[in-house]
């Protein structure tokens, strides 16, 4: 078998060559990146990846994953990959164990026994400062939003950015970009009171995009939302999901989950009931 | 960027002062009582010392002489003290002198010498130290000396007078040391709660900083930043206060006794600073435990 133009074979071979090089650079920088990244850097990491790498990342997987609250077993046996980029929803009855697989994934619990690896980094082996900085990779969508009542909504949304060291120009820059994308760019100097839950709900995500993080997982984000303001806030989580974060939401709004093809993972007393 | 951080630290620990204000003045203000009562204390001890340095430099010592000394002997002693390096002979009192001493000094009473054959007072040479650097002369060695000379009855020097200072001195600084580590595990205390109570008016932030991704030493550096300042504050106040006080003492030892017959001085430059550190010291370590002890919420 001759090629019928072996300039161009070669041509493509090197290009290959440099495919796989330039994958394999990647690779390491999100190796080494994956905690020390500058939040500036990572959305052009993200891109370079998205185009380079061709097979899916295994963003979160849990292996065998019990946790106890004395006798009462809240998770039991869980085992769960979910890759980069994906949009999941977790769901359930209440007391299904949801809002505690979520503050496993985050570091917020420790499990009983089992193994979290996030972007292939074992949970059960960094504490510390460690555990800080993948939070940073982590956004949070508290049921409770917790937000600071006395700091105003540009202060409460930045406050995940100056715990980073950034300097003050970027920050500021960055906040109002974020607090813009989310429609509250004419509410930053109210506080969070004088919101309403609609409005609070989206400095709560703000601040959890804020850092461009690799996931973003989000407790009951609709919990008690009308329809429309529903539709708006699932509309921002598609927004951030189209630039490659992989988000997990826990919901028990069936009306969520009737919409879209999303990938839905069934809890029920703390086991996977199923998936769809 | 490291810049930035402290600027950070500073300011979230001075919005903390003033948010807790109360609290702070409370806990300033009951460490800088502390402070100046150890202050005073080391005023007075700084003042006492230098009186009974003082006084020491006026130590005297009696040479009393047997009735039958040769003027060979009285030569040998003479030239004996002139050797000592601060010693110098205020006066010869003879026996006349020393009975005509007595009499005076009994006044009406003098009757009693009255008819008197023999004199039975001994003459004596008068002795001054000059400069004798504090109790350092071994008076005990001169009197040891001088006796085993011939012609010498007896030696007398203000030893007892001196050994009871020294020992009130040792006293002094004994309940110094006592009163002093007392105000200063009040003063730890003191900071260590101050601080506990700005981490408990905080843990809610102090619980979001974390879940956003704060390291524990982000979090934990404002609180010791804040106690420092109180540190720095309350040592600095103390001194500056107990400066006030020392001018105001002084100028009443002055009214009142005329001339300052007491030199009433300040306490040194090197008791400043010890104040000042170990205002600072302790503020730090109260703030490092408080951070290290409540931090768990
Ligand atoms: N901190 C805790 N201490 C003791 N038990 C807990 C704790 N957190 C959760 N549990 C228990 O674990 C189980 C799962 O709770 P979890 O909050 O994860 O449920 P959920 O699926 O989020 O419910 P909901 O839909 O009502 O939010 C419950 O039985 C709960 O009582
Ligand atoms: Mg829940």
């Amino acid at each position: 078998m001759i090629p019928e133009d072996p300039l161009a074979t070669l041509f493509q071979c090197g290009n290959t060559f440099l495919d796989v090089l330039r994958t394999a650079q990647v690779d390491a920088a999100r190796f080494r990146n994956m905690f020390q990244l500058r939040v500036s850097e990572r959305g052009y990491e993200r891109l370079h990846n998205k185009e380079f790498s061709k097979q899916a990342i295994c963003m979160i997987q849990l292996f065998h994953l019990y946790k106890n609250f004395g006798p009462s077993l809240a998770l039991n046996d869980i085992n769960l990959k979910i890759d980069e980029g994906e949009f999941v929803f977790i769901t359930g009855p209440s007391g299904a164990g949801k809002t505690t697989l979520l503050r496993m994934i985050f570091g917020e619990e420790r499990p009983t026994s089992g193994n979290i690896l996030i972007n292939g980094v074992n949970l059960n082996r960094i504490k510390g400062s460690k555990l800080a900085l993948l939070r940073r990779n982590i956004g949070f969508v508290f049921q409770d939003f917790k937000l600071l009542p006395k700091k105003t909504v540009f202060e409460n949304v930045s406050l995940a950015l100056e715990v980073t060291g950034e300097p003050y120009p970027f920050i500021r820059k960055k906040t109002h970009r974020t607090l813009r994308l989310v429609g509250l760019d004419h509410k930053k100097i109210s506080y969070p009171l004088q919101l309403s839950g609609g409005e609070q709900q989206r400095v709560a995500i703000a601040r959890a995009i804020i850092q461009s993080p690799l996931i973003l997982i989000a407790d009951e984000p609709t919990g008690n939302l009308d329809p429309d303001l529903t539709r708006d806030i699932m509309d921002l989580f598609r927004c951030v999901h189209s630039k490659g974060t992989t988000v997990v939401i826990a919901t028990h709004n069936r009306e969520l989950l009737k919409e879209g093809a999303q990938r839905t993972i069934f809890l029920n007393h703390g086991r996977v009931a199923g998936e769809k | 960027m490291r810049f930035r951080l402290w600027f950070y630290f500073i300011k979230e620990a001075l919005v903390n002062i003033v948010k807790n204000r109360v609290v702070h003045v409370i806990g300033l203000g009951t460490m800088i009582i502390s402070l100046l009562i150890f202050g005073s204390f080391l005023l007075l001890f700084v003042n006492f010392n230098t009186w009974i340095y003082e006084w020491g430099q006026s130590l005297t010592m009696s040479i009393y002489l047997n009735d039958g000394i040769s003027d060979l002997e009285k030569e040998k002693i003479v030239f004996y003290i002139h050797k000592l390096p601060s010693a110098e002979v205020k006066r010869f009192i003879s026996k006349e002198e020393a009975l005509r001493d007595l009499r005076r000094a009994l006044g009406s009473q003098a009757g009693l010498f009255e008819g008197l054959s023999v004199n039975p007072l001994p003459a004596s040479f008068e002795l001054a130290f000059k400069d004798p650097e504090g109790n350092k002369v071994n008076l005990k060695g001169i009197k040891q000396k001088l006796e085993k000379m011939g012609g010498v009855e007896e030696v007398q020097y203000s030893e007892e007078w001196l050994r009871s200072f020294e020992g009130l001195i040792d006293l002094f600084k004994l309940i110094g040391f006592i009163i002093g580590g007392l105000l200063f595990m009040g003063v730890l205390f003191i900071v260590t709660n101050t601080i506990k109570l700005a981490i408990y008016s905080r843990r809610d932030e102090i619980e979001i900083l974390k879940l956003v991704g704060a390291t524990d030493w982000f979090v934990k550096i404002p609180f010791l930043v804040e106690g420092l300042i109180q540190g720095v504050l309350s040592g600095i106040l103390a001194i500056l206060m107990l400066y006030c006080g020392y001018l105001f003492l002084s100028s009443k030892i002055i009214c009142f006794l005329g001339i300052a017959m007491l030199n009433f001085v300040f306490i040194p430059y090197e008791y400043m600073m010890l104040i000042f550190l170990i205002s600072v010291a302790l503020s730090f370590l109260g703030s490092f435990i408080a951070v290290g002890r409540f931090f768990d919420i």
